[in-house]
């Protein structure tokens, strides 16, 4: 590990933090719950370290960044929330359970007392457990720069592993999306290689509406820690819409998350396990999205 | 002497609450006043020639205080337990990514790192040399000049072919195991310090401080007196902290500095320079009779050592010693190669050899049931060693077996025997379930030809406590306690009025390692032997203060009184003398009662002829049951529960060995089913915990320890040892509970999702990539 000289900055307001990363632009970073970032510190630039960087920016102070509300329908949740608080607020557990699921799933107990959910969208890993599920609740995020806020999907935030598309300056003030309806279920599915402390091999975030009889009124399906780009696979929702979900059907969307992975990663030489493995999840999030629980 | 009391009860560890309220300090929680932070330069190329090494910059550096490399090394440059071949600092070539070239101390930790920076070292890369099997040919690029092969092994017993002839089945397969890392919590680290007359101290996790204090005196040229190495409390090191890895580093920059210094190696420092379990790749074709008698057994072992010799022969020895396994093999063809290559460093890890080769037998020993249509466990049971019997390598199993004993207890435990109803039940339609079994002997001590010994301290202290001093450190396996019990019940006194005194080459005397699950038998006889001689004291003492004769001296708990008194005259309650007065009396007569006891263990009536470090008289056995759920669609594979049988002969203190077990059972699973070192051209792709993957608590199944005492005379109290065969059996119980399960075998360990996966899918007849 190299030792290196950073400087601290704590700002009380958005408008300061913006104007310090404006000002240091690839010198200073975010860091909120700091789990991703104080590990990067940690390595060589030459893996991935921080290069450059002179000054950590800590949000945690500013007020308003932190907890989870509702107002007609939209739940708001606050960058600075932690895994812990989402994964146990009753609005997340009723309104976006597979983000509760998500959120749970994340780390150790220290880890997701300590990590936030804006650290975990704009760290920008391929294996982040909270983005499948946002993707699949077709979450806006929401950035506040020195002008003002926008808000953008939460697709576009990103640009490529470990990328995000903020401009210098912007802070990401929280995550927007509509609570599931009662004639939604939703699922999260994750596989790691091990039960706890265990980064995404594969992910797998489903939600799914049904009418009175039973139709798919609306499919979406998010897979992890396999595509290219975090998205949706429209091509497998299609295969599920407008039906009663037979064994049939779901084994068709399950296998054509898979293979949309593959047509979109190219094979690889981990594609043999990751094929079958990706379509073995998929089917049992969309079960367990439709209210069976096939383990 | 009376029933033990403490012996055999559930004592929790004397160092429990120090431990839990973290009041315990480690060797690296250690500071001294003007401590200088100490560092170590590894190599940059797994495998390449010095031209050159320039410190001037480091130095110049404000704030570092020694730059140290090849040339200050006053005396052998050099270390190694049984050869010193590894350089203490490379002088003409490094051969590891863990390779140290030099050394610097510095006012901080930030100091130091920069200097290590500022050190520049000319390279001459050579080819890298990453596969065992090719070092082997005369062809490969050299790690040693003398050449690839370590070590080679070849022991014959019977006539092997004429078995294979003769034999109704014979099975023969080729074994791949991983590069275990010892993950122990501390890291290799502490302090050393220096006094005015130029003493040194060394204060560094270990397994064997007098062998330290030999190894950094040869390298610093000095007086092994002069030096002193404090090993206990060790924060973990399961055979990883046997050799030397920091000690000759601190010693080294505090005798240059004259200040303290302070090493503490990172995890990716550790996980990259530390010692490894070797990997190995096993051919072994063993043969059975159509009654399910075994036949023979040949085996060829190539083990990848890495770039230094450490223990590395003694382990592949121990592999051939162990690869019969716990039963009567009258034909054998054994063969062990122990192989230099660039992929970081192997040595000691508890098991020790055995892990690699029990894992293939056990799977072995699968198979051939399974052609011969017996049942796993009886055909175990059959062929199981009895005493009496011989073993193997041809020596009489004349202590105590427990192979049979444990089996038996294994027939009876629920997972076994309601096997068929377990697996009927999986938690969905795509899992299957499996029950394994697997069983093993351990060796115990150092076997033939290698001296192995105990020595103990026992000292009345003027409280009427005793202070008991045996050397083999406390490395967490709760040796202090064992010996506590024992010194108590020897002593006639309660476990709180020992002061155990550990791992420690000035205040005790040399007992050896605490490693090959050794220490409580020695430690355990010498205290008995200074036992018996601190009663003598005591009761010359007492005789002389009562003016009772000698004879009527008897030991009551915590005092001593003169057995009858005369016809007629009343007990005296000064008939009576706690522990306490006694040592008024002597301290009086200007007397300190102080006993020294010692201990040479006995030997198999038969070795290896050119080979030393086997085979081993006493043996710990053990037989593991896991019971496993595959998920067919994923791969994944989810140790449920596991049953663990040890026979340690008399269990001195039961949570011990309970604590042990379930450690033991969760690292041979970390090791079936996750665990590998992956080096790629001699670079470590997994230096830390969030690339090599142990099992966590939320991994580790349903644990239940059935100890079967089988007890040994000449163990004390009739104990024997334990420490490694825990971690043995479970790793092929569980494979072959995956098998029980699925019916694919496991021959490449660890079985992560992906082996499993594709080993179904081959099953099924899908070619890959379908
Ligand atoms: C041991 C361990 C286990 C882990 N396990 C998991 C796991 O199972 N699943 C998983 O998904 N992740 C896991 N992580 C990764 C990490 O904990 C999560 O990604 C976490 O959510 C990051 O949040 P943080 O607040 O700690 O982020 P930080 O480290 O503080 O920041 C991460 C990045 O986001 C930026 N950032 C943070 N907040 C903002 C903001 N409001 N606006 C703009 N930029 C911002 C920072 O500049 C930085 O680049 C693990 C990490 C560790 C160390």
């Amino acid at each position: 590990m190299s030792p290196r000289k950073l400087g601290y900055v704590v700002p009380e307001t958005l408008r300061e933090a913006s104007e310090f990363l404006r000002e240091h632009a690839e010198h200073a970073r975010v860091i909120a719950g700091g789990t991703d970032v104080l590990v990067q510190l940690r390595r060589r630039p030459e893996r991935g370290g921080a290069d450059g960087l002179r000054w950590l920016v800590d949000i945690s102070r500013i007020p308003g960044l932190a907890g989870v509300s509702s107002a007609s329908g939209t739940i708001r949740i606050g960058a600075l929330t932690t895994h812990e608080e989402i994964a146990r607020n009753p609005i997340i557990r009723k309104g976006a359970p597979l983000l509760a699921e998500a959120c749970a799933s994340v780390g150790s107990p220290q880890i997701r007392a300590r990590g936030t959910i804006g650290g975990n969208i704009m760290n920008a890993s391929p294996a982040a457990d909270t983005i499948p599920a946002l993707v699949a609740l077709s979450a806006r995020v929401r950035l506040s720069d020195l002008g003002g806020t926008r808000d953008i999907l939460i697709t576009d935030i990103f640009e490529g592993p470990y990328r995000n598309s903020a401009q210098p300056g912007e802070v990401l003030v929280g995550v927007y999306f509509d609570a599931l309806p009662p004639t939604c279920r939703s699922a999260f599915v994750k596989l790691g290689r091990r039960e706890a402390l265990a980064i995404a091999r594969l992910s797998c975030a489903v939600v799914i509406e049904r009418d009175g009889a039973g139709r798919v009124v609306r499919a979406a399906i998010a897979p992890g820690a396999c595509l290219p780009m975090p998205a949706q696979v429209s091509s497998a929702e299609e295969i599920l819409a407008g039906k009663v979900p037979d064994e049939a059907t779901v084994d068709a969307a399950a296998r054509e998350v898979a293979e949309e992975m593959v047509r979109r990663t190219g094979v690889r030489w981990s594609t043999d396990y990751k094929k079958p493995a990706l379509e073995a999840i998929a089917r049992r999030a969309i079960w367990r999205a439709l209210g069976v629980n096939v383990e | 002497m009376d029933e033990p009391r403490w012996v055999g009860a559930r004592v929790s560890r004397i160092d429990a609450a120090d431990k839990v309220t973290g009041r315990l300090k480690f060797m690296s929680d250690l500071s001294f006043p003007g401590m200088l932070w100490g560092a170590v330069l590894r190599s940059a190329h797994p495998h390449a020639l010095i031209k050159k090494i320039d410190t001037s910059k480091a130095e110049a550096i404000d704030g570092v205080v020694a730059v140290l490399t090849h040339k200050d090394v006053p005396g052998l440059n050099g270390f190694g337990i049984v050869v010193p071949d590894q350089p203490v600092l490379c002088f003409d070539k490094v051969r590891y990514m863990g390779d140290a070239v030099a050394l610097v101390a510095a006012t901080s930790k930030e100091k130091a790192s920069e200097a290590l920076r500022a050190i520049e070292v000319e390279y001459e890369p050579l080819p890298v040399v990453d596969d065992p099997e090719e070092a082997m040919l005369e062809s490969s690029p050299k790690v040693h000049a003398d050449g690839n092969i370590h070590h080679h092994i070849k022991v014959e017993r019977g006539d092997v072919d004429a078995a294979f002839r003769e034999a109704a089945v014979v099975v023969e397969n080729t074994y791949y195991t991983p590069r275990q890392m010892h993950a122990f919590m501390e890291t290799e680290s502490g302090v050393a310090t220096m006094d005015e007359d130029g003493n040194i101290t060394v204060w560094c996790g270990s397994q064997h401080p007098f062998r330290d204090q030999l190894q950094i005196a040869r390298a610093l040229g000095m007086n092994p007196r002069k030096i002193q190495v404090v090993s206990t409390p060790t924060g973990g090191a399961f055979g990883g902290k046997d050799e030397i890895t920091v000690q000759i580093y601190l010693a080294l920059l505090a005798l240059r500095t004259g200040r303290p210094v302070k090493i503490v190696l990172s995890r990716e420092e550790s996980a990259v320079a530390g010692m490894k379990r070797h990997p190995m790749k096993i051919r072994m074709k063993t043969a059975a009779a159509a009654d399910g008698t075994l036949l023979a057994n040949e085996v060829r072992v190539v083990a990848d050592t890495g770039a230094y010799a450490s223990l590395g022969g003694p382990v592949v020895n121990l592999a051939i010693e162990h690869s019969c396994g716990a039963y009567r093999m009258p034909n054998v063809k054994l063969e062990g190669f122990c192989v230099y290559t660039n992929n970081g460093l192997a040595g000691a890890f508890r098991g020790f050899g055995a892990n690699q080769v029990i894992f293939a037998l056990e799977t072995q020993i699968d198979m051939i049931a399974e052609r011969l249509g017996m049942d796993r466990l009886e055909f175990r049971r059959k062929n199981a060693l009895r005493q009496g019997d011989v073993a193997a390598l041809g020596h009489t199993m004349t202590a105590s077996v427990g192979a049979v004993a444990t089996l038996d207890a294994a027939s009876k435990c629920e997972i076994w025997v309601r096997r068929e109803e377990l697996k009927a039940r999986p938690s969905a339609p795509h899992k299957k379930r499996g029950v394994g079994i697997a069983t093993e002997l351990h060796g115990c001590g150092l076997g033939v030809g290698l001296p192995d010994y105990g020595a103990a301290t026992i000292e009345l202290l003027p409280d009427g406590r005793f202070a008991v001093g045996v050397s083999c450190p406390e490395i967490g396996q709760g040796n202090t306690t064992a010996f506590a019990q024992m010194a108590a019940d020897s002593l006639g006194c309660s476990v709180e009025d020992i002061v155990m005194v550990s791992g420690d080459s000035r205040y005790t005397l040399d007992s050896g390692t605490s490693t090959a699950s050794r220490s409580v038998y020695t430690g355990g006889n010498a205290i008995r032997c200074a036992a018996a001689r601190m009663r003598e004291a005591i009761a010359d003492v007492a005789a002389e203060a009562l003016g009772a004769p000698r004879e009527e001296i008897a030991f009551g708990r915590g005092s001593v009184e003169a057995r009858s008194c005369p016809a007629g005259e009343p007990t005296r309650s000064a008939g009576r003398l706690s522990f306490r007065e006694i040592a008024c009396i002597a301290e009086s007569k200007g007397r300190r009662l102080k006993t020294e006891g010692d201990f040479i263990w006995p030997v198999a009536d038969r070795g290896v002829e050119g080979y030393f470090g086997l085979p081993h008289l006493i043996y710990s056995y053990i037989t593991q049951v896991a019971l496993v759920e595959v998920n067919t669609l994923t791969g994944e594979v989810e140790v449920l529960r596991a049953v663990s049988i040890p026979d340690p002969g008399k269990a001195i203190n039961p949570v011990g060995i309970e604590a042990q077990s379930e450690g033991g059972v969760v690292m041979g699973m970390g090791y079936a089913l996750m665990e590998d070192t992956v080096i790629e051209q001699g670079i470590t792709k997994t230096p830390n915990f969030s690339t090599y993957i142990i099992p966590t608590s939320v991994d580790a199944p349903e644990i239940e320890t059935i100890i079967v005492e089988e007890l040994e005379p000449s163990g004390p109290f009739g104990a024997k040892g334990i420490g490694e065969a825990v971690c043995v059996p479970i790793t092929p119980a569980i494979t072959n509970a995956i098998h029980d399960a699925t019916g694919i075998w496991i021959t490449h360990i660890p079985a992560t999702a992906e082996r499993v996966y594709m080993a179904l899918r081959k099953q099924a007849g899908e070619p890959a990539g379908a």
